[in-house]
């Protein structure tokens, strides 16, 4: 049922690998997935013809403006997890796509150009909050750190998120070769041949640890809203 | 189907499938529009149909006449950027209109 809707209207942060690093861990962990791949470049779609999705997984491509909440929809009332990835511009599918979300991830790298972007983002999720008068619940996900550092760069643009009371997720995903190996073999990351990827079983640490962190704050967020909280 | 024990004790099958709340789409474009987040597909413009009524000018004649005049004729047509038969009939009603007043 949850909706996972990731958006940032900047390319290159590392949406698609996030969108999928989740999909196939929750996948691995038993779930039906639906990703919608909304993104009009198909990354994650080129993604699945390398490779079979693992068992539960299937990835929709070509989906229009006017298409994609009936796909959000028809697929959520299919399946246990939705998760939408978008294309890095200001587009309007990021704001339908919004409007069905139970929780969105905005990845950013640690720069300050990526936090900027994603404040439009998150700008647009308030306005749509407004709207519907219901909580769209978001948090930010730091992408390609450092595993061993935590750079000047990172602590600012984390600083700033806080300040402009921003939730961030406490996993971030790190700069690690699995994760682009993903595009090359296809599959999830426990599907990689692990003799040619550098450092594999820290990668699956953190795959676990991200989706982990999606699935607690989805239950926060899902029980909050039976309870009427 | 394997479980991991981080994705929770007992997996994921406390999330049901479930029809999700659909929710008026003019509002998130009218936000979207608000923050530049705008359509990146072709406008689909229909295309107006036109209804033409019949055009009047649908009677012809063929006049003799001198090589100079006619191209007169349709000099003035062009510098006025009208047709002939609109040219025709403006002449012919000045014309008229010139005579009733001597």
């Amino acid at each position: 049922m949850p909706v996972i809707v990731f958006a940032q209207p900047k390319g290159g942060v590392g949406k698609s690998t996030s969108a999928i690093v989740l999909a196939t861990e929750l996948a691995h962990g038993g779930a039906s997935v639906s990703v919608i791949d909304a993104d009009p470049n198909e990354v994650l779609v080129e993604w699945s013809k390398l490779r079979e999705p693992p068992a539960g997984m299937k990835v929709f491509g070509d989906i229009t403006e006017d298409g994609i909440l009936d796909h959000i929809d028809d697929e959520s009332a299919r399946v246990q997890f939705v998760i939408v990835d978008l294309e890095g511009t200001k587009n309007l599918k990021i704001s339908r796509a919004i409007s069905r979300a139970d929780l969105v991830v905005i990845p950013i790298g640690a720069s300050h150009v990526d936090a900027l972007r994603a404040a439009d983002a998150i700008r647009l999720i308030r306005t749509e909050e407004r709207s519907y008068r219901h909580r769209i619940p978001h948090a930010v996900l730091l992408t390609r750190t450092s595993p061993a550092i935590r750079t000047r760069a990172q602590v600012a643009v984390l600083e700033e998120l806080h300040e402009a009371g921003v939730e961030i997720f406490d996993t971030a995903l790190h700069d690690r070769a699995a994760f682009r190996e993903l595009f090359a073999y296809g599959g999830g990351i426990r599907d990689l041949p692990e003799d040619r990827v550098r450092n594999l079983p820290a990668a699956v640490e953190n795959a676990e640890s991200f989706a982990a962190e999606v699935v607690e704050r989805l239950r926060t967020i899902l029980n909050r809203s039976r309870t009427g909280g | 189907m394997s479980r991991r024990g981080k994705l929770g004790l007992g997996g994921l099958d406390d999330f049901e499938p479930k029809q999700s709340e659909r929710r008026d789409t003019a509002a998130a474009d009218q936000a979207g529009e608000a923050h530049g987040f705008r359509s990146r597909e072709p406008a689909r413009k229909e295309r107006p149909t036109r209804k033409r009524g019949k055009s009047a000018f649908n009677a012809q004649i063929n006049i003799r006449g001198r090589e100079e005049d006619i191209a007169l004729f349709q000099a003035v047509a062009d510098e006025r950027g009208i047709a002939y038969g609109r040219l025709f009939r403006e002449m012919c009603s000045r014309l008229k209109a010139d005579d009733s007043k001597r």
